[in-house]
């Protein structure tokens, strides 16, 4: 299954910022909720534990951190000791749960970011951007296209260096530390040269003498439009939401009720099944051969 | 006024909004001037050269955390071939490097440190067109702690509540070890190869500019 790069970038963009407006809990624990479908519908699981490992570290520090910077909860949990200037460190049961809430966010983020990365293709990203930003994009490729290049000449160095007679170990600290920035030299000076090589054969191949040409065949398909028009929906219903008060919370100083009134009810609701719905088109996708056809 | 509460214009929770907003608008401006400029094959490829040199170097240390030669390299080349082409050796090498690394929310926030800091190198060269190798590791010792700075930001002003000068002093001092420790191997770097480097770029620029003279223009 492959999508525009448009589609899901509007999607996932949608669900960041929603999740940016607003601090009610049950609304970032629905967002956190789409993004573990999205996650197990895509067979994305298997990937994540090296993200996991990285991911709940940041998300820690942000459930620690908040209890210990602000102290304006009512509930008091600890009473900490008095430290000048900053005032008494208390550990308030409000700042907690605020902490755990920003956490939430936090992964939602660390998640968003995470499923647009293996989800959309970058070299079709990539060949979108060029239209606009042609030099830098052709830049960016080049440079990583030179990374295992520059890692091999690293070697090769090294070996013909080794050859005189240079060591790179065993030689004190100090001397080591210089002989290998020696080789940073080697390789800088020669990838510079070989630049030059390149910049020639661009010239050769007529790069800069007309506008640049632009080929992005990647189709805009019904799985596309259905999944932007989702994703617009959502970012309409919660506007409407934020003008009639639903996506707001406090949690200083005190907890305020976590439902106002049954139509915050039924906009929790709608906004959860219009930003889940693009997982069941996916879903679809695979199994329905009509939708095929409109692609 | 209801509605102007609602919507968080007054309240702390739009910041975070608008941080990325900017950044996003700082980034595509910046980009576009460099896009505005016609082409010269030359300077692209010098570009992609140094940003695969300050991305690569990166790699060997991903275990050791903020210690790299990235910030290092994207000064220098900032200093040597001017502000722009120094914006984009940082942000590009943020790009490249994060390809092997790992994409996320800290990418764009990476772009534009790194690309300020090879952009203010370039500022620095027109008040100081020969400088020291004392100013040059005083520079990049700089840079260590305004890097942390302006990554602590979108962590700042998503996640912490009273956004205030003190949490964010508190913030940033957490990570104050780490910003020493990049700016301590910044500080290493310009004083074992901070002139070297720059020696070599700049017999290199003048390379660059070098052309051929027909032979019936030369008496």
């Amino acid at each position: 299954m492959s999508f525009h790069p448009i589609s899901i970038t509007l999607y996932i963009g949608v669900l960041l910022l929603l999740s940016f407006l607003t601090v009610h809990p049950v609304l970032l624990i629905l967002f956190l909720l789409d993004l573990i479908l999205i996650t197990v519908s895509f067979n994305l699981i298997s990937h994540l534990k090296s993200f996991m490992k990285f991911s709940l570290l940041m998300v820690l520090t942000v459930v620690v951190l908040n209890p210990l910077l602000s102290h304006s909860g009512q509930t008091v949990l600890v009473f900490g000791p008095y430290i000048p200037i900053i005032g008494r460190l208390d550990i308030t049961l409000e700042a907690l749960l605020y902490g755990i809430n920003m956490g939430i966010r936090m992964f939602i983020v660390l998640l968003g970011f995470y499923i647009y990365g293996s989800v959309v293709n970058s070299d079709k990203m990539f060949s979108l951007i060029s239209r606009f930003a042609g030099k830098s994009i052709l830049i960016t490729a080049m440079a990583f296209r030179m990374v295992p290049k520059m890692a091999k000449k690293l070697k090769t160095a090294s070996e013909a260096q080794m050859a005189r007679g240079v060591k790179f170990q065993g030689r004190g600290k100090i001397a080591n530390v210089k002989n290998t920035l020696s080789l940073v030299k080697i390789i800088v000076v020669s990838a510079l040269e070989d630049s030059i090589e390149t910049a020639e054969s661009m010239y050769i191949r007529a790069y800069g003498s007309g506008p640049r040409s632009s080929y992005f065949y990647e189709k805009f398909g019904l799985l596309d439009g259905l999944i932007s028009i989702n994703a617009v929906f959502s970012l309409f219903l919660s506007m409407f939401g934020l003008f009639k008060g639903w996506n707001s919370f406090s949690f200083y100083p005190e907890l305020s009720t976590i439902l106002k009134d049954l139509d915050q009810l039924v906009y929790f609701f709608l906004v959860f099944i219009s930003l889940t719905l693009p997982v069941f088109y996916c879903w679809g996708y695979k199994r329905w051969r009509f939708m095929k056809l409109k692609t | 006024m209801k509605w102007f509460k609602g919507i968080g214009l007054l309240n702390d929770l739009n910041w975070p909004v608008l941080s990325w907003f900017v950044l996003i608008i700082l980034i595509i401006l910046f980009y576009y001037n460099y896009e505005k400029k016609g082409s010269d094959s030359k300077t692209v490829a010098v570009a992609a050269t140094l940003s695969a040199l300050a991305a690569v170097s990166r790699v060997p240390f991903a275990a050791l955390p903020n210690v790299q030669p990235t910030t290092f390299i994207v000064i220098v080349s900032g200093y040597v071939f001017g502000a722009q082409l120094g914006f984009i050796v940082g942000s590009t090498a943020a790009v490249v490097s994060n390809m092997s690394l790992g994409q996320g929310p800290w990418t764009p926030w990476q772009m534009l440190a790194w690309g300020c800091a090879g952009m203010s190198a370039g500022v620095l060269k027109h008040f100081r067109p020969k400088i020291s190798k004392a100013g040059l590791t005083f520079f990049c010792g700089l840079w260590g702690y305004i890097f942390g700075l302006i990554m602590n930001i979108w962590q700042w002003s998503a996640f912490i509540y009273p956004l205030t000068l003190k949490t964010f002093f508190a913030t940033y001092l957490l990570g104050f070890w780490f910003d020493s420790l990049h700016a301590l191997s910044n500080v290493l770097l310009a004083v074992f190869m901070g002139k070297d480097l720059i020696k070599i770029l700049d017999r290199f620029q003048k390379k660059l500019k070098a052309t051929y003279l027909p032979p019936e223009y030369i008496e």
